[in-house]
């Protein structure tokens, strides 16, 4: 009992210390760009500092014992491991496009898009399941892997490689968009190549948890915490004085809010604004007549282009204009197929331009009823998979393996939602803070006279992120002439709100950190299903448990790499692939971890035919409606919706289909053997306070 | 569901400790979920007649949405780890009296 307050105690003065050199290095760098530093200098230091600092920790933690790399030691005290889990649990998604979610969605999103605080509820709603059906029983249990519950509990290999294959299908999934993440903010932290910046953070996350595994990444991901609450609160706080004068806007910001609805009501009548959301809608049009009127209107747009340069040839025009032209005609596609690709895109673009903006505080706004009802559908089934991915995703509960005891892993369920919670209820501030800027700052403006943090942001990516186009030529910002992408919400707040540069590099970092480790975790948490529960508990039991390790570290290179490589190729949509992870987890782990701890009679053929039929449905379902998915499977016509839910929210069937299987299959085959129910016995049974939990569990696995 | 029959030495009339431990864990978690429940989906569901209540400036179904129900979560947990050390206590003490 002793040595964990006196190893707590340790670790805050370490932490303590830490966060103090962390606000000294901070404001250092704020004083030379006071001096006149470049931006880029700034950028580098953000990046080489925390990287670096990452890689020590990893050095100063490296280790080979079995335990310390795969659940550090059972020692984290359950306030730390908290934190831990909360920046595990953070990934780049939360970090960055969450706040931009609220922006564009408000409440929760339309019936065709469900979002906003749906993201809100369920990613933290699932923290109560973990709490009260998994988190305690687990670390009874005190093994290594999820897997090795599924192995112990279901007796065999099939319901072991079957979780590890589970495991390892949705952390992959999830871990390429990490790294993607990755590669993006150290891309515009410092303007290095997408492909360079992927690697730059990839080499810190590798080096820290090669080295010391689950011990080094529980250490970092405290720091990394520390970090990234940091970033995310400060330009908020800042925002939140300039505009209510009070510099908590957890509490405020409702009446904020209130202004918020009230400027929309008047945008959404605003005789300009009905203009030009007409003139979008004129677009959208034009588009999809071009596309009727193929291949003619090909050859005639060509032929228009073509004109138009030569006619500024002869006219000897001034070399710009030309340029562009020339560009114009160079970009338009040859033939009827490309030019109805880019119109189509081009009318997806523009048509949702033409609505009015979504209220920010209004739930299930809708034209009828039905509408409304089936936006209503879709927010509470895309919470239902939220909430139970969350309590599926096999990096988050791995965490509480390495808690010291029952006790203290109930408790640090309870921090975990505590330090994601200062995140989460700040996130609806930003997104209503930052719209209150734009409405009142920005709509209204002149062409002439546009904030400097529009010219600046409108550059990037070729327009792609942030453009304000005069449309009616009335040389006033109309709201819908704004199109602002919900992932820039964050990293532009600090510019949003007239701070420094060094708070953009501080927010970069930020999310840095939020990525780099979330990408840890599930590194850690694929490579251990490969090395503990396939090479060892299956092909060689015999292997030295410094064999163990050193599989493990191989893979876990492997692994890093093969995940660089796929993000590299950027291949689909984000937050398309992490909800996939979602609703696979739900459906392929819920069911058969928590009928496996409250069920006696759930057996083996239950469980694995349970998982298949999970996954199956949700992949089926999926696959037949996901309109990127579709194409990559070839399927024509349109998607066949079941009670109109969207894709993205698929575990709402997987998860029913998971717990019927389970059910029926258990009680249609023999009992489960003794050695089970005597696992789940020990497992709800009160700890026993004279020795460590693990010991009981692990004493009768032999 | 229910506990093995006592085949040792405790009277079959008096439940062994470890299976009162159990129920009461099961009810302490069967009420928590609800109160869970009742903070997500019931929230969702009825958002729409709770937006005509204000609170601070908040319509109450955006209040709890994006902090009401973030707090009773917490509450939910905490009020959880509490509980179930009590229990593990009084099951402790239920052991030692019984070696006693």
């Amino acid at each position: 009992m002793h040595w964990r307050r006196a190893l707590s105690r340790r670790l805050t003065l370490i932490y303590g210390w830490y966060t103090f050199g962390l606000v000294l290095f901070i404001l250092a760098l704020g004083g030379l760009e006071r001096l006149g530093a470049p931006h880029a200098w700034i950028g580098y230091a953000f990046l080489a500092g925390t990287i670096g600092l990452y890689a020590i920790i990893g050095i100063v933690s490296r280790t080979a014992d079995v335990a310390e790399y795969y659940v550090a030691g059972r020692r984290v005290p359950a306030l730390f491991n908290g934190m831990a889990t909360a920046a595990d649990w953070m990934s780049a998604a939360t970090f960055i496009a969450m706040a931009g979610s609220l922006y564009a969605q408000g409440f929760g999103g339309s019936a065709g898009a469900p979002g906003g605080l749906a993201y809100i509820m369920g990613w933290t709603g699932g923290y109560c399941l973990v709490a009260l059906l998994l988190a305690p029983y687990l670390r009874k249990f005190g093994q290594y892997t999820i897997p090795d519950f599924f192995g112990a509990r279901y007796e065999g290999h099939a319901a072991r490689l079957l979780a590890a294959g589970a495991t390892i299908m949705c952390s992959f999934t999830y871990l390429v968009a990490q790294i993607f993440g990755v590669g993006l903010i150290t891309t515009q932290l410092t303007g290095v190549p997408f492909e360079l910046g992927m690697f730059l953070g990839l080499g810190g996350v590798l080096v820290c948890s090669f080295l010391g595994g689950m011990k080094a990444v529980t250490w970092t991901q405290v720091a990394q915490y520390i970090i990234l609450i940091i970033a995310y609160l400060v330009p908020v706080v800042w925002l939140s004085v300039k505009h209510t004068g009070i510099p908590v806007p957890q509490l405020v910001y409702g009446r904020v809010l209130e202004q918020v609805s009230a400027r929309e009501a008047e945008l959404t009548r605003d005789p300009r604004e009905i203009e030009v959301r007409r003139m979008w809608a004129q677009r959208a049009q034009a588009d999809r007549e071009r596309i009727a009127q193929l291949p003619q209107s090909q050859e005639q747009e060509r032929a228009r282009l073509l004109a138009q340069r030569d006619q500024l040839r002869a006219s000897s025009a001034p070399l710009d204009q030309l340029q562009a032209a020339d560009r114009a005609l160079k970009l338009f596609p040859r033939d009827a197929e490309g030019a109805r690709q880019l119109w189509a895109r081009d009318a997806a673009r523009v048509a949702p331009r033409a609505a009015p903006p979504l209220p920010a505080a209004q739930a299930f706004p809708g034209a009828d009823e039905a509408t409304r009802i089936k936006a209503r559908n879709n927010f509470l089934a895309l919470m239902f998979c939220l909430m139970i991915g969350t309590a599926g995703l096999p990096h988050v509960l791995m965490r509480y393996y390495t808690t010291p005891s029952v006790g203290e892993a109930r408790e640090s369920v309870f921090w975990s939602l505590f330090f994601i919670f200062l995140l989460y209820c700040t996130a609806p501030a930003l997104a209503v803070l930052v719209k209150y800027d734009i409405y009142n700052h920005l709509v209204g403006s002149q062409y002439t006279h546009l904030p400097t943090w529009v010219a600046q942001w409108s550059h990037l990516d070729g327009g792609s992120l942030l453009s304000v186009t005069d449309v009616n030529h009335d040389n006033v910002v109309q709201l819908a002439e704004i199109s602002i992408s919900p992932d820039i919400i964050v990293l532009a707040t600090p510019d949003i709100a007239g701070l420094p540069y060094v708070v953009s590099g501080l927010v970069a970092a930020g999310g840095l950190a939020a990525a780099l480790s979330t990408a840890d975790g599930l590194l850690l948490t694929i490579s251990n299903a490969l090395s503990h529960d396939v090479y060892y508990r299956v092909m060689h039991p015999e292997a030295s448990s410094e064999r163990r390790v050193t599989i493990s570290k191989l893979l876990l290179m492997v692994v890093a790499l093969t995940a660089a490589y796929v993000a590299s190729r950027k291949i689909a949509d984000i937050l398309d692939i992490v909800s996939t992870a979602f609703s696979l987890a739900a459906s392929a782990f819920f069911p058969a971890l928590v009928l496996g701890i409250f069920w006696k009679r759930a057996n083996k053929w239950g469980a694995c035919a349970g998982m298949l039929a999970g996954a199956g449905v949700t992949l089926f379902y999926m696959g037949s409606t996901q309109p990127g998915l579709r194409a990559a499977l070839h399927l024509s016509g349109a998607p066949q919706l079941w009670w109109d839910i969207q894709p993205i929210s698929a575990g709402v069937f997987g998860v029913p289909a998971g717990f019927a299987t389970i059910l029926i299959v258990s009680l249609l085959t023999p009992r489960p053997g003794k050695e089970a129910v005597l696992l789940v016995e020990t497992i709800r049974a009160p700890e026993n306070p004279a020795f460590p939990a693990d010991e009981p569990a692990q004493a009768m696995l032999k | 569901m229910s506990a093995p029959p006592a085949v040792n030495e405790t009277p079959a009339s008096k439940p062994p400790p470890g299976s009162r431990h159990w129920r009461n864990t099961r009810l302490v978690t069967t009420l928590l979920l609800c109160a869970w429940f009742g903070g997500t989906f019931g929230i969702g569901f009825f958002a729409r007649d709770l937006e005509r209540i204000h609170f601070l400036g908040w319509p109450l179904s955006y209040y709890m949405g994006a902090q009401g129900s973030l707090l009773l979560f917490l509450l939910i947990i905490g009020a959880y780890a509490l509980a179930m050390r009590r229990l593990d206590r009084a099951a402790e003490a239920a052991a030692a009296a019984e070696t006693h």
